[in-house]
């Protein structure tokens, strides 16, 4: 070893260290936060990465949202887009004049034909709204006034696995960042102690086989992973490996950190790589987290009230109820992606009684979720949205009669509702045919919808970027426009 | 009306494959050169290095290759284009005038509706990318070709000043040398021996370096010490597992589908064929031809085969109503983006819609590319099948000697039983003709008087005697057939079913299919020549037939049970089976009058299967007293069942013997009055009817079922048998079937035929029960008849195929001789046992290549559905072109990509071994070197490397040897704050690489330090612990990894690289760590630094676990407390501590072992986590906090760094 070269090294290390041990830590701290930040605070990076336009480009009507996801594809024809002139069409061939030979699944692509099935639900005008909402979501129908229905939503994929990575990712094909890692990386967290983006699952009740979801859907595709959504648990830890060992207490786990620290800070003496101070504010988040996220789940402090208001079912955790609770509590504490899905919604056969099942499940906390918002002021800065991958076919899937019939996977048109967050409340934009089998009024895009939900957010879809392999990607691709006329 | 758009603009699918995935974090840069490495600002810009970055950035996407997108008819991408005047006359580019250039006029302008690039594209330009270009533009305007275009030619390594000598041997340091003495920079001095090993033994290895290892290198101060332990390195089987694990990122490697149910998938035998190529050295040259194309080599091997399993790998589905061409077409595009980036470095899929904008890959190419590969056999859906077709199985050596003998066995037991006889076969020949004659000759045809039907039919009466049916088939039918006979004594009844050319399909029955069912058979007699008689009713007893039908209620017994019902009739496969069928009627008394009878015998077909008559009937009597013994069925006894017996596992259900079973080792007979353990009795089920499930009670657990069969004569019975789960079969004491599955029940599940005989038989059934449903199925075909009858259509035929040639042989063979009849039993259960033998070897998926080649066509905007012009297979023109001799196929693909002439397959090879070793690349953007990818921060020292490669052979090692015996690789990586600022990435090498280990490397030194690591190379991928439940979050229902079991023993601490990746959720602790979902291609993984992953090494149980047996390996090791600590803290650092670092450890053990004495019940809880034993002979207290320290050593930034 050259000792005047490790002196020098010492020298100036300790001058800065001592001069800026402070500021690196803050810088490390701020990288949890912001990447870009921590990227400019240890001068390096390439300088290009300093000039991606990163926070928000224009003031955001939403600081947060959360994004309800109906997994399996809910039917738009039993729900939300009523059309009863289908009543006289009952068993009858779907003209070709509407279906225009467009591609069905391969599931009923064979079959030898296409009766038309209408609801077997009864609809009802809700709200001085007057939205048409069926018997089967009776408090969301109570809160019609809140909500924007857009029923002219479409997308490109006819099958759930490139649907709904579609939905959340912009791209059927896996590899793609998610909405939430997109935000994440574009804006941050607000809260220092718990991540940006939190994922929350629930299984539904209806009988059949839950379609998959994949850790895609919250990953992080090629932005850098710790932009991904952490997954929050309805049994176990609620975050992955959040408790401490059997045997290990808080106390003996801060003796330990501070021990780590004081080894770590050594480390940083010889080696200088500001990385190690990094790993030392990641250590003390994991330990906040270790209160923070028990404190979020701890449900104890709710009154009776609360449980009224989203059913009794939100005091089991893992269900879709005490998912939208925890929502809530999520929202309070200013995470920035709060995403849920609820499994179960693909009905290709008995629809009528696996729907009602489906929406026994969520219907109540969906629409509890949004008056409670509400009622704490939060709904004005919280984009809500409801919706699944893609709608369901007016003609059955397999038998049909007055009250038994199955839908196949509709690509073509379903029903999203969002509010809050800057959203018109209490208006229905786009338009169905009679057979709400193409749209015939005002389109929305997924990719529409996407740049809607980041304009929202305070985020212009065009311009929140990532250069990955020669060119600069984006949740929308090369397409997408923010539909305007729901803004508030 | 609306329609929405399906195809959205240009790039509807495309972009889409976003496959090589992973930047480094803080990066997100291309296009620039690397910080710290600017262009003197003096001289002349250079093309490639300072001004394509920033045309190609800002301009191409308009004025670029892409003929779709220019604007303006501008092309800025080819110099002769750039120069020549735009449609307004202007010039965009005047060689040495940047005043007269348009370009210039443009990006200075003022007006945000002239200036260029326009705003709204967020593509600006700064003052000194305009700079570059006004300099570039005055010093002539100069093109070069892109530079990863051009094929490399070795350099002259550069003279340096160092005034270390050593810093001038290797060409490598005399290149990094030289940019830091123009940088004015200077090196930093070597690293410490420890230091060195440490990051040598991850880098080549994946492990960090044993005490003993370190001690060696210490003892050792000869100059070529550290290269010996390269080459120590070099020659370890870890080195193929750790090159292999960093391949299977890039080769996209899972253990399951990746899409929709993601069920599991077979792969792993090509796994481990990487980690062997790698260990052997193979030249990387075959490791590309047989990966890519193995199975067009002349004769490929077992081996070479495997290989091809690389571009098997990616992602599929199943998902039901996927559509067959876009899933080809997703597949293909997966195989094109991937191939591109590990071996060319090239963003292919860019040019899967459109033009690619930046490099010029064009539309119409890139499918010329795609032709290369879509010409393969698969079925572009998986079938959610681990099995996906073409697939080897890969026996290990063991298996195949044991496949081989058990083939050896079979091919003699063939040879006796087929093999030719003169003896033998005579004695057949003479039986058949026998046996043919009873059949005809103990038989007297009856003679047609009448023949009437219903509904329309009319039966005519042929020479033979035989009837017709013709005219209408109504739905139901009724023939009613009177013939005469002189016969008397007589006690059977022959009805045969005729095959006719009239019939459909030439077969016996009326229905579209050819098949019949009889619901009923009725004779009555009375004297002949009377016809006021009345008729006799003929009570039949029993009935057989040559063959029924085995798939529901068919037995030709049901034509005698009174019962006619919607399925209840004999029916014979007629849909199948186009030939003539018999059923032979016993009657219970003897029949037949005096001077004559009459018979009237009328057949029902009246089942809910329409128009399924008989086509042609015939009748014939005999009395033959052992024909009608052969009719007669066998008597079943009553069930009995003893159980359940409780069993420790599924196995000991199976295999262990209880009760009934243990007996059987004394005699054939069952004793249902005897008890066993627990008291366990026989118990009587008489409600127990055949031919439907029954429900067992009972979890984990064996229960025997017992009854008697009576056979009249020796005869053999087949059984039709279900189990849920496991199911063994003795008769007479001989165990004749097993099964050890997991199932529900249903029946056929296991058809088998047993020999009984003449008198009393017993048959004993153990069903073993795995949890669940616990539940038995038996029927029989008892009334089918004896074999002789089932033989008749072979006895009978003139002309037999080679196969029924055999089966008839073999019946013989084994009537006659006992020791045949063994011998076929045994064939029986040596091929079933191969079967299941071969059917759960290992395999592996495999490209095949089609016959005939599948057309390509360009797919119009890259869309499944738009098929254009037909493509050949070819390059892309501005790539090299494959020589002629080359095959236009994947093997010609392959072997032009490893042209030793090729520009990018070295550069990009030897680029990635580079960032294994630096950490970043020469290049940084590792899959991309086109012209958005970013310059070479050592372009020469690039070169050099590609050539060398080339010419040692394309050999890794030698590669890796060369970088890690650097003086560059080998300096110190302390950095100083301003080292840091100038160059904070380290490209410029002024000091050595250090860096976070990859998640794999930080597991598996966990498992090496505390001694747990259990080094098995290869095979099945293992599941180690993981929380509860994470499979089942995401898993579809029905996939068959929706639900997560870990492994045990051993299995728990393999190395990562074997753990099982279950794509849609793969491991959690890997994945906090940057591992990638394997779901498309990487080839660079990002560093991260987040809470997440101090959880996981705190509180992980896999990580408190290899704390816990750490603690316990430095207790039993040293017996000081800072001995111990100093152990524990070099295992994990491969350093010893210095004093200040042993006091801050030994508080912390103070500390914790204070509280673990005042409480030893926490002591235990965390000593229980995890399943390695403890030895108990520790005091709990001291291990607890020895484990605490531990954890935190491993938590430590030196143990997660190299």
């Amino acid at each position: 070893m050259d000792p005047h070269w490790e002196q020098r090294v010492l020298q100036t290390r300790r001058q800065f260290f001592g001069r800026a041990a402070s500021g690196i830590g803050a810088a490390a701290l701020a990288s949890l936060i912001n990447p870009q930040l921590a990227s400019a605070a240890a001068g390096g990076g390439d300088p290009r990465a300093q000039g991606v336009k990163i926070g928000p480009h224009f003031a955001p009507t939403a600081k947060r949202i959360i994004y309800l996801f109906q997994s399996g594809a809910p039917s738009q024809l039993d729900l939300f887009d009523y059309k009863p002139k289908m009543r006289e069409y009952f068993n009858t061939e779907l003209p070709e004049s509407i279906r225009m030979g467009q591609r069905l699944t391969t599931m009923t692509s064979g079959q030898a034909s296409f009766p038309v099935a209408p609801t077997a639900f009864k609809f009802a005008q809700h709200g001085n709204s007057r939205a048409w909402v069926s018997d089967l979501m009776p408090h969301t129908a109570s809160i019609v006034d809140d909500l924007c229905f857009i029923k002219s939503v479409h997308t490109e994929a006819i099958n759930h696995d490139p649907g709904i990575t579609f939905m959340q990712t912009g791209s059927q094909i896996p590899g793609r960042p998610s909405m939430g890692a997109w935000l994440n990386y574009g804006l941050g967290a607000e809260n220092a102690d718990l991540p940006g983006f939190i994922v929350l699952i629930s299984q539904g009740s209806a009988q059949r086989a839950s379609q998959a979801l994949y850790s895609r859907l919250w990953g992080t595709g090629f932005l850098p992973s710790e932009h991904q959504g952490v997954q929050f648990r309805g049994s176990g830890d609620a975050v992955l490996y959040l408790s401490n060992p059997d045997g290990v207490d808080r106390q003996g786990r801060r003796k330990a950190l501070d021990a780590i620290a004081r080894l770590n800070a050594r480390q940083f003496e010889r080696v200088g790589d500001p990385e190690i101070n990094a790993r030392v504010a990641a250590g003390e988040m994991a330990f906040r987290m270790q209160t923070s996220v028990p404190d979020l789940t701890d449900l104890s402090d709710e009154p009776q009230a609360t449980f009224d208001m989203y059913g009794e079912n939100a005091r089991k955790p893992g269900t879709y109820a005490a998912n939208c609770l925890l929502a809530r509590r999520l929202a309070e504490r200013g995470v920035r992606f709060i995403q849920l899905y609820h499994r179960g919604w693909d009905q290709h056969g008995n629809l009528p009684s696996d729907i009602r099942l489906q929406c026994g499940d969520t219907d109540q906390a969906s629409a509890a979720l949004v008056m409670d918002l509400k009622r704490r002021g939060l709904l004005e800065d919280t984009l809500v949205v409801w919706g699944g991958e893609f709608g369901r076919t007016i003609y059955s899937q397999g038998a049909l009669s007055e009250t038994n019939y199955g839908r196949d996977h509709h690509p073509r048109c379903f029903t999203v509702w969002m509010a809050g967050g800057g959203i018109k409340p209490g208006m229905t934009y786009g338009q169905t045919d009679d057979f709400s089998y193409n749209v015939v009024d005002k389109p929305v895009h997924v990719h529409d919808l996407n740049a809607t939900i980041l304009h929202c957010l305070g985020m212009d879809h065009t311009r929140l970027t990532y250069p990955f392999q020669g060119r600069d990607f984006r949740l929308t691709d090369v397409h997408g426009r923010v539909v305007k006329d729901i803004l508030a | 009306m609306v329609t929405p758009r399906r195809m959205r603009g240009r790039c509807a699918l495309a972009c889409l494959a976003a496959t090589a995935s992973v930047v480094a974090v803080f990066s997100g840069g291309f296009g620039a050169a690397p910080p710290s490495i600017a262009p003197d600002a003096n001289a002349a810009p250079r093309f490639n290095r300072d001004v394509r970055p920033i045309l190609s950035n800002h301009c191409y996407q308009c004025h670029g290759p892409d003929s779709a997108a220019r604007k303006a008819g501008l092309r800025l991408d080819r110099r002769d284009d750039a120069l020549a005047a735009l449609e307004s006359g202007v010039h965009a580019i005047v060689p040495g005038d940047a005043d007269a250039s348009a370009i210039l006029a443009r990006v200075t302008h003022t007006d945000p509706g002239q200036v260029m690039p326009p705003p709204e594209i967020g593509k600006d330009l700064s003052d000194e990318q305009i700079d570059t270009l006004r300099r570039w533009i005055e010093s002539g305007a100069e093109y070069e070709p892109h530079w990863s275009f051009v094929p490399p030619v070795r350099p002259q390594a550069p003279d340096i000043s160092a005034a270390n000598s050593e810093w001038r041997t290797n060409p490598i340091d005399r290149f990094i040398h030289a940019t830091l003495e123009s940088e004015g920079l200077e090196p930093s001095p070597r690293a410490s021996a420890e230091t060195l090993l440490r990051r040598a033994s991850f880098d080549l290895t994946g492990l960090p370096p044993t005490p003993e290892q370190l001690d060696q290198l210490r003892a050792d101060a000869s100059p070529e010490a550290f290269a010996r332990a390269v080459d120590r390195l070099l020659a370890s089987p870890r080195y193929g597992e750790h090159m292999a694990r960093r391949w299977l990122d890039a080769a996209r490697y899972g253990d399951t589908h990746g899409l929709h149910l993601d069920n599991a998938r077979e792969m792993w035998p090509w796994r481990d064929w990487v980690i062997e190529a790698f260990n052997a050295n193979m030249p990387f040259d075959r490791f590309t031809v047989e990966q890519l194309a193995g199975d067009l080599l002349p004769e490929p091997t077992l081996d070479q085969l495997v290989a091809t399993g690389f571009n098997r790998n990616h992602v599929s589905t199943n998902e039901g109503g996927v559509i067959l061409d876009e899933v080809r077409m997703n597949n293909v595009a997966d195989r094109i983006a991937t191939t591109g980036t590990v071996w060319l470095g090239l963003t292919l899929a860019c040019a899967h819609c459109h033009d690619h904008k930046f490099d010029p890959i064009l539309h119409d190419e890139y499918f010329e590319l795609f032709a290369f590969f879509n010409n393969t056999t698969e079925n572009p859906m998986d079938g959610n099948r681990t099995d996906w077709a073409p697939f080897v199985r890969v026996p290990s050596d063991e298996q195949k000697a044991e496949l081989e003998s058990m083939d050896e066995r079979i091919g003699s037991i063939k040879s006796e039983l087929d093999g030719p006889s003169a003896e033998i076969d005579a004695q057949q020949a003479a039986w058949r003709s026998q046996a043919a004659a009873e059949w005809t000759n103990g038989w007297q045809v009856t003679e047609v008087a009448t023949a009437t039907a219903s509904g329309g039919t009319t039966l005519r009466t042929l020479d033979d005697n035989s009837v017709l049916a013709e005219g209408d088939n109504p739905d139901r039918n009724t023939y009613q057939i009177i013939t005469r006979t002189d016969a008397t004594d007589l006690s059977l009844l022959r009805l045969e079913a005729l095959t006719h050319d009239s019939l459909p399909h030439k077969g016996a029955g009326r229905a579209d299919n050819s098949n019949f069912v009889l619901s009923e058979l009725e004779l009555e007699a009375r004297p002949a020549g009377d016809d006021s008689a009345e008729w006799t009713p003929i009570r039949l007893v029993a009935a057989a037939a040559d063959h029924q039908q085995m798939n529901g209620p068919y037995p030709v017994a049901a034509t005698i049970d009174g019962i006619v019902g919607a399925a209840n009739g004999w029916a014979v496969d007629g849909m199948t089976r186009r030939e003539d069928r018999v059923a032979v009627y016993a009657a219970a008394e003897p029949f037949g009058f005096d001077g004559g009878t009459e018979l009237r015998t009328t057949l029902r077909f009246e089942t809910h299967f329409p128009r399924h008559a008989i086509g042609r009937v015939r009748l014939a009597v005999s009395g033959d007293e052992a024909l009608r013994e052969s009719v007669l069925p066998v008597g079943l006894g009553t069930w009995h069942a003893a159980g359940p017996f409780p069993a420790a596992d599924r196995n000991a259900a199976f295999i262990e013997p209880f009760g009934p079973e243990l007996a059987l080792a004394d005699t054939r007979a069952v004793d249902t009055t005897a008890t066993y353990a627990d008291n366990i009795a026989w118990v009587a089920h008489p409600e127990w009817t055949d031919g439907a499930p029954h429900d067992l009670e009972g979890g984990l657990a064996a229960t025997y079922l017992t009854r008697t069969i009576h056979a009249g004569s020796a005869r053999t019975l087949t059984l039709s048998l279900g189990s849920d789960d496991g199911i063994k079969v003795w008769c007479n004491g001989r165990l004749v079937h097993e099964n050890n599955v997991a199932r529900a029940v249903a029946p056929d599940q296991d058809s088998i035929t047993i020999d009984l005989d003449p008198g009393e038989n017993h048959l004993l059934i153990k069903i073993a029960n795995y949890g669940g449903g616990f539940a038995f199925y038996f029927s029989t075909d008892e009334s089918a008849g004896s074999d002789a009858l089932r033989m008749l259509p072979l006895i009978l035929a003139r002309e037999l195929t080679e196969e029924q040639q055999t089966t008839l042989r073999r019946y013989f063979r084994s009537t006659r001789s006992p020791y045949m009849r063994d011998l076929a039993a045994e064939l029986d259960t040596i091929t079933a046992e191969r079967n299941a033998f071969q059917a759960m070897l290992p395999l592996t998926l495999v490209m095949e290549e089609n016959e005939e080649r599948r057309p390509t066509h360009r797919l119009h905007r890259g869309d499944y559905a738009s098929p254009r012009e037909e493509v050949s297979p070819g390059i892309p023109e501005a790539l090299p072109q494959m020589a002629d001799d080359l095959p236009r196929d994947r093997l010609g693909f392959a072997r032009w990509l490893v042209s030793p002439e090729h520009p990018l397959t070295a550069r990009v090879t030897v680029n990635r071994l580079w960032q294994q070793m630096f950490g970043t690349g020469i290049v940084k953007t590792a899959e991309d070197f086109g012209s958005q990818g970013e310059w070479p921060s050592h372009p020469e020292l690039l070169d050099w490397l590609a050539v060398e490669f080339v010419e040692s052979g394309w050999d890794v090692k030698h590669m890796l040897r060369l970088m890690a015996n650097s003086q560059a690789y080998q300096q110190r990586a302390a950095v100083t704050p301003e080292l840091l600022s100038r160059d904070p990435a380290n490209r410029l090498l002024a000091r050595g690489p250090r860096f976070r280990l990859a998640a794999e490397e930080i597991r598996d030194q966990a498992l090496l330090a505390s001694g747990l690591l259990v080094g098995t190379i290869g095979g099945p991928s293992v599941k180690p612990t993981q929380p509860k439940g994470l499979w089942f979050d995401v898993g579809y229902t029905d996939s068959n990894t929706a639900n997560f079991t870990p492994d045990e023993g051993d299995d728990l601490y393999r190395r990562s690289m074997y753990s099982y990746w279950k794509r849609t959720s793969p491991p959690p602790n890997m994945a906090a760590f940057d591992a990638p979902t394997r779901e498309a291609c990487t080839v660079r993984r990002s560093r991260t630094n987040t809470p997440m992953q101090a959880l996981v090494l705190l509180n992980d149980p896999q990580f408190v676990e290899a704390s816990r047996v750490l603690a316990q390996r430095v207790l039993r090791a040293e017996s000081q407390t800072d001995a111990q600590l100093a152990m524990a803290f070099r295992l994990l650092t491969s350093r010893s501590p210095d004093n200040a670092e042993i006091d801050v450890l030994h508080e912390l053990y103070e500390a914790e072992l204070a509280r673990y004495e005042d409480n030893t019940f926490d002591a235990l809880a965390l000593l229980a986590v995890g399943a390695a034993p403890r030895d108990e002979s520790l005091d709990p207290a001291a291990h607890a906090a020895m484990t605490s320290v531990a954890n935190a050593i491993l938590t430590l930034d030196e143990a997660v760094n190299k």
